[in-house]
């Protein structure tokens, strides 16, 4: 119990006196989880619309393969990344392992299936309504496809903050292809495996505590946006 | 515009549900399209307006003979429930003509016209949300009358509305198809309504055109059994 008050002490001033690890820590795992997102949002919306709407041969095992990888566990899709992108595998001579783009292209092979599904799931119903709205008013196919996303911005947005939610609490994906090297591919969940591991509980603590408060400010962000 | 429908077929899984051989609609007149639940009359409105794929035939636009895609934003549908999209009725109204990148100021007027028409002024920069369901309709209404179309369709646009709106409307229209010359072809139950609207009317059964005529021809003196009794209230819809 004294460890972790002492914990919890030393974790409050590591915050509070701006710790330059924490803050790289910290600064890091934003960058990384906003930019997965960002490109996964660029393929995975307009896919869980096209795949929401349109009818098409093997449409029910693509969606069944979707709602399947939505939950892949992490450390898979680690795997898979570090596979390929080992010195031996297929994108090896890309030289990426254990950067910061590897573990971008982790989280968006983990991240895209909830976005895709989520899209898809929304567009369903109403979907095909909106997008004979806009034809008859006349709109083109990218008119359409930007009235489809304006029109399900709700559950898009929802979807998205979904999606880093998931990119910047995962631990086993961007251990295996970061490598958690200090000040280079170091995120919030790694360091926290790290610390405890050596026995640095303020320093965990201190990290975990930010990343809780995250969730809180996300979740709070997806609650007003599925209230809007 | 005018409107040459030429030996459609349209079949939902093998089963046929639309089957015309020949059909005119003139430029600017008020078609009125009756039939029972099932008879075709929304599936050959969804051809009409591109929505929807005949399995044969073709549809034929203007006296130039022209394809959909040569027309495809001359032509607009108004649904039973139409889609309002999830903005104010200004932004609604306006939408088709943002399609087309009108510039701002003739948009503006235009919006305001078909507002003021339809009795929209008071919600006009309201959510659709918390519209009634006659003023959501009149919103669609504007919406695509601001598009100025040759060929509007109606599918049971006035369905379960208030008499008030139904009133509005109905005006509305008329004076719109004086004014455009613009073709218009509406899909009721009503057949009094129809009466009130129709300068041209048919009447849709399984599929087929069972009667077509001048309104007081039509309803005065139909020629077949089937009209007599669908206008006579003896075919349940």
């Amino acid at each position: 119990m004294e460890n972790i008050l002492q914990g919890f002490q030393g974790a409050l001033s590591l915050i509070f006196s701006g710790d330059r690890e924490v803050y790289s820590i910290i600064g890091l795992s934003l960058r990384v989880s906003f930019i997965s997102v960002l490109i996964s949002m660029a393929f995975s919306v307009p896919a869980g619309i096209i795949i929401g709407m349109r009818e098409f041969p093997l449409r029910k095992t693509v969606v069944m393969v979707i709602n399947t990888l939505m939950g892949l566990p992490p450390v898979i899709a680690g795997l898979f990344v570090y596979l390929f992108l080992s010195r031996s595998g297929p994108l090896g001579y890309l030289g990426i392992l254990h950067t910061p783009k590897a573990m971008i292209i982790a989280q968006v092979l983990l991240i895209s299936p909830i976005i895709t599904g989520i899209t898809m799931a929304s567009v369903k119903d109403r979907g095909t309504l909106v997008k004979n709205t806009a034809y008859t008013l006349g709109a083109g196919r990218v008119q359409i496809l930007w009235t489809l996303i304006r029109e399900f911005r709700t559950s898009i947005g929802s979807s998205l903050i979904a999606g880093y939610g998931r990119a910047i609490s995962e631990v086993g994906a961007v251990m295996l292809v970061g490598g958690n090297i200090k000040g280079f591919t170091r995120v919030m969940t790694t360091a926290i495996v790290l610390e405890t591991n050596m026995g640095n509980f303020d320093q965990a603590i201190a990290i975990g505590i930010v990343l809780l408060s995250l969730f809180f400010i996300i979740n709070i962000i997806l609650q007003r946006i599925q209230g809007a | 515009m005018r409107v040459q429908v030429l030996d459609i077929i349209k079949e939902y899984n093998g089963a046929r549900v639309l089957g015309i051989e020949k059909l005119s609609f003139r430029e600017g007149r008020f078609h009125v399209l009756m039939g029972p639940n099932g008879s075709g009359k929304s599936t050959l409105l969804g051809i009409l307006a591109g929505l929807l794929q005949a399995n044969r035939g073709r549809v034929l636009y203007s006296d130039r003979q022209r394809d959909f895609q040569a027309v495809r934003r001359d032509i607009t549908l108004v649904m039973q429930r139409s889609y309002l999209f999830n903005t104010s009725v200004y932004n609604n109204i306006a939408s088709g003509l943002k399609y087309r990148g009108m510039d701002k100021s003739i948009l503006r007027e235009r919006v305001l016209k078909w507002a003021d028409a339809l009795d929209l002024n008071r919600f006009l920069y309201r959510n659709v949300r918390t519209l009634s369901g006659g003023e959501k309709q009149r919103v669609a209404l504007a919406r695509a009358l601001a598009l100025k179309p040759e060929l509007l369709l109606l599918d049971e646009s006035t369905a379960n509305l208030d008499p008030e709106s139904i009133i509005i409307i109905e005006k509305v229209l008329k004076d719109y198809q004086k004014e455009s010359k613009s073709t218009i072809i509406f899909v009721t139950h009503n057949v009094f309504q129809a009466k009130r609207l129709a300068d041209r009317a048919y009447l849709l059964m399984e599929g087929r055109v069972i009667e077509e005529g001048e309104s007081i021809e039509f309803f005065g003196n139909p020629n077949s059994e089937l009209t007599r009794g669908f206008l006579g209230g003896e075919i349940v819809y």
